[in-house]
């Protein structure tokens, strides 16, 4: 094969490869305290570890209906490979309505491989319940960057 | 304490908002719009959603992350009573799992007694799998405003 049609016959699969793109749900209890619950929702080496609560307040005595009320979360790509990260947090009561809803996440460009971020997720319009929370889901959506990058390679043996 | 009198009378203004509880409703709907509307029957209290029109987006580009996709709903206040309103969209695939979520409402004042309004939902960072939604959840809060 020549060198050209190889280098073509690479350049094809790269493209028809899409970067993968993934997703997990996981439910919990509320059970924050001090407003933070340990938690663990993992995708492709992507670890939401930590998730904190702010119940907010809405500016009193103006017309403005907003809540401050939000989550952050705490987001570890533990990978090989940088990554989009979404995060979406839906929050229950215990008679199964939505009393807090929203998504965070990366921004602009990635989570690099091996680094941290905290999101915020922003409760703004439907918040009025949320003292009422029984339980959360948490969803992570990961897409890598290009093609998933190889683990580490095995030990030779001897 | 005539001095004091108008401090207490503007403290409890401040705080009746907080005081007032807030109703709620929810709903799980299959997820069947055509061309991203879809007609629902959701109602609280004399007022209705009647519409939500789903669009899905994708990443604005250059590097930033943030979808466009969102959905809008259409509010109607049927009622006597002017109403703030909040509403929270979370949309499932078939294995549960949350491909977008949001909320929506008024921004500012009150939904006025007798007129409709509409209101987006955002969904800027969960949204790479709209395509695969099955059902959703629609729940609808609501405070009066105080007579």
């Amino acid at each position: 094969m020549s060198l050209r049609r190889t280098v073509l016959v690479l350049l094809a699969a790269a493209v028809a490869a899409p970067a993968a793109a993934d997703q997990i749900t996981k439910k919990f209890d509320w059970s924050p305290v001090g407003g933070l619950q340990d938690v663990n929702v993992e995708v492709q080496r992507v670890v939401v570890g930590q998730i904190s609560f702010d119940l907010g307040s809405t500016l009193k005595g103006t017309p403005v209906r907003k809540s401050s009320a939000n989550a952050k979360v705490r987001v570890d790509n533990n990978g090989f490979i940088d990554t989009e990260v979404g995060v979406a947090v839906v929050v229950f009561d215990e008679e199964g309505n939505v009393v807090a809803t929203g998504s965070g996440g990366t921004q602009w460009g990635y989570l690099n491989k091996g680094d941290r971020a905290h999101y915020t997720i922003n409760f703004p319009y439907v918040y009025r319940n949320f003292d009422k929370a029984k339980t959360f889901l948490i969803t992570l959506e990961t897409k890598e960057k290009g093609r998933k990058a190889p683990g580490p390679a095995p030990t030779p043996a001897p | 304490m005539l001095r004091k009198l108008p401090l207490a009378v503007l403290a409890a203004v401040l705080a009746a908002p907080s005081a007032l509880s807030a109703q709620q409703i929810t709903k799980k709907f299959d997820y069947a719009p055509v061309n991203g509307a879809q007609d629902l029957k959701f109602e609280l209290d004399k007022v209705s959603l009647n519409q939500i029109v789903f669009k899905p987006g994708k990443s604005l580009g250059a590097g930033v992350r943030r979808s466009d996709a969102s959905a809008e709903i259409r509010l109607d206040n049927n009622g006597m009573v002017d109403k703030i309103v909040g509403v929270a969209v979370v949309l499932f695939d078939g294995d549960g799992n949350v491909v977008a979520a949001g909320s929506g409402g008024t921004r500012v004042g009150y939904l006025s007694a007798g007129e409709r309004d509409t209101a987006a939902v955002n969904f800027p960072f969960v949204f790479r799998h709209m395509d695969k939604a099955k059902t959703f959840i629609v729940t609808m809060e609501m405070v009066e405003k105080a007579k």
